[in-house]
């Protein structure tokens, strides 16, 4: 086998379903890797393509979503550093990709083919039960997902979406655009929505934020 | 000022139908070279109507969420 960079291995430690392995089990996997980087909006992967591999995220979030015939995104998942995806891939091979992935800032991958990962997998017990794990924690948030987008209001999931963010201690910038493809809506009925949020008095639009006037009443919509 | 503190115009997407203009109640917007463009940036109020009369969704208006007080965390 060959030597692999120290760098290739250091990354792939950081990878959770791979903290499990031993040094040896690392170096074989570190053989068969490989590094790819992307910019912000660049994509990784498009829905129905064949034999795309499995990816590990080693720095910056990736973005899994659906598309319709008009273009109109549904954000399904945002995953960060450590995690993996397409991993169906490796256990489903007629299975073509079922969502895209573009990257939310920089990023950078590492790739394996999933013939690769599939063979990996079922030599390592304690591999397999991480996958299994990521698989039912996935299991649960499109369960959860698929509540929200056909039991909840769209007022209801805007106004779980705010507080949410309102929660996180980084809150990031959004458009309307892209709030309509996190809650499953058009961008024109978040801009109503918010409007009229605005004219019950439950949030304030200042220039460039949105502050939660009424939290407890917000909590009450969703 | 930051840099992303007047609506953002994706020329690329832009149609130059020329609502952005026709609808911002401050005139902030002008139609330069027949390409949208704000011209006054301290007229813009930031209040969103360009976005909205915008027919394919070329401009984009930047939110922060602001953090919750911790007591309603």
């Amino acid at each position: 086998m060959d030597a692999v960079p120290d760098s290739l291995l250091e990354q792939l430690k950081t990878v959770t379903l791979c903290a499990p392995l031993l040094q040896r089990a690392l170096q074989h996997l570190a053989a068969v890797v490989k590094p790819i980087d992307y910019d912000d909006g660049q994509i990784i992967m498009l829905e129905g393509d064949v034999g795309a591999p499995v990816f590990f995220i080693i720095e910056g979030t990736v973005r899994a979503f659906r598309t319709n015939l008009d273009g109109r995104e549904q954000n399904l998942i945002h995953l960060s550093a450590g995690e993996a995806f397409n991993m169906p891939a490796a256990f489903a091979p007629d299975q073509t990709a079922p969502v895209s992935a573009a990257a939310v800032g920089a990023v950078r991958l590492l790739c394996i083919t999933p013939a690769d990962f599939s063979r990996i997998v079922s030599q390592t017990p304690e591999i397999a039960l991480a996958v299994l794990r990521d698989f039912s924690a996935k299991l649960v948030h499109l369960t959860n997902l698929t509540h929200d987008l056909s039991l909840r209001s769209v007022r209801g999931r805007l106004a779980r979406f705010l507080i949410t963010q309102a929660r996180s201690d980084t809150p990031p910038h959004w458009t309307h655009e892209a709030i309509a493809a996190q809650i499953g809506t058009v961008r024109e009925v978040v801009s109503r929505t918010m409007r009229a949020f605005v004219r019950e008095g439950l949030i304030e639009m200042n220039r460039q934020q949105v502050v939660l006037l009424d939290p407890q009443a917000l909590e009450r919509e969703t | 000022m930051t840099d992303w503190t007047l609506p953002t115009i994706q020329l690329e997407r832009c149609t130059r139908c020329g609502l952005c203009v026709q609808y911002c109640p401050t005139r902030a917007v002008e139609m330069v070279s027949q390409a949208p463009t704000i011209v006054r940036p301290l007229d813009c109020s930031y209040c969103g109507q360009c976005e909205d009369v915008c027919p394919v969704g070329a401009i984009e208006l930047i939110y922060e969420i602001a953090p919750l007080n911790p007591k309603h965390r």
